[in-house]
């Protein structure tokens, strides 16, 4: 008990002239939050429990969400545009799906006529086309990850 | 973290509302900078130094204000914490006196150290001071509160 007390009042002089590590304010703090500490170090145990005291205060908890709310219109731009992307890929498909209908109207004059004679070509420009959609779309969401 | 920016928004605004305001507004400007967060040596010292910068432009509006409207935010305030409130003894009382009366800068030191455990090279950074400066800031801030509480433990 005697070689603690020894221990802290060195601790304590290191203390008031700002010599002390972390560490050893850790043991000071611990110290003064356990028992027997004399009556005459009473207002220093007072004071480290100040400190403690006051690290324990935290804003309301309702913080959190003002802030989630403040950051989550980005969130819905994102979606937005994903949901928008998605809603005009479904408002084109029915255009895909009656395209082949169109072949077979019978108009004079009006004639099909493909994009590319190569079907190899006109894979690679397809393929091209969804790569470059793909990585815009991956860039919109790169946020959310 | 949003704790450590609260409390040190209120060690220097003494107010509730106000030190939530300036959490958010930070967690805000430290989220539209996402990207850049890979350049940055240190979040949590940046958030520190931001929301300590939102502090001293709120205290510097606040000087230009009315002397009467900054006397109603004394120590009895209505929005003091009610934590704080709930958990003032007497010498509790006294020591945040104390603390509350030290110059801004050793208010800081010391909160920076014994509230949140920062290492000096931590305080040097988020208060742009030198060691050397900390140490003397601190060294001042612990005198001063030991004074007070012997007095008031000897009165």
């Amino acid at each position: 008990m005697k070689a603690k007390q020894e221990r802290i009042t060195v601790l304590l002089e290191k203390y008031w002239q700002a010599e002390t590590t972390v560490e050893e304010e850790k043991e000071l703090a611990e110290y003064f939050r356990g028992p027997g500490v004399p009556p005459e170090w009473e207002s220093y145990r007072e004071l480290f429990s100040f400190f403690e005291e006051k690290a324990q205060i935290k804003p309301s908890p309702e913080l959190e969400g003002r802030i989630m709310e403040s950051i989550r219109p980005r969130h819905h731009m994102v979606w937005w545009a994903a949901a928008a992307a998605i809603v005009l890929m479904l408002g084109l498909e029915p255009l895909f799906r009656h395209a082949p209908e169109r072949v077979h109207v019978e108009q004079p004059g009006l004639v099909m006529t493909d994009t590319y004679d190569d079907p190899e070509q006109a894979l690679a420009a397809v393929q091209k086309a969804l790569f470059t959609v793909s990585k815009k779309m991956n860039k919109g969401l790169h946020p959310i990850k | 973290m949003k704790d450590k920016l609260y409390r040190l928004a209120f060690r220097l605004l003494q107010n509730v509302q106000e030190a939530e305001d300036v959490v958010q507004e930070t967690m805000i400007r430290i989220w539209t900078k996402r990207e850049e967060w890979g350049r940055w040596q240190s979040l949590e010292a940046y958030c520190m130094i931001s929301a300590r910068n939102s502090c001293l432009d709120r205290l510097r509006k606040q000087k230009l204000r009315s002397v009467q409207e900054s006397k109603a935010r004394d120590v009895s305030s209505p929005d003091k914490d009610p934590q704080e409130k709930i958990m003032e003894k007497e010498a509790m009382i006294q020591i945040r006196k104390c603390m509350d009366e030290l110059p801004q800068h050793q208010q800081l030191v010391i909160h920076l150290r014994e509230i949140e455990g920062f290492t000096y090279n931590e305080i040097a950074e988020v208060l742009d001071m030198s060691l050397e400066q900390v140490k003397i800031n601190l060294f001042r801030a612990r005198n001063a509160i030991r004074k007070s509480i012997i007095k008031e433990a000897s009165s």
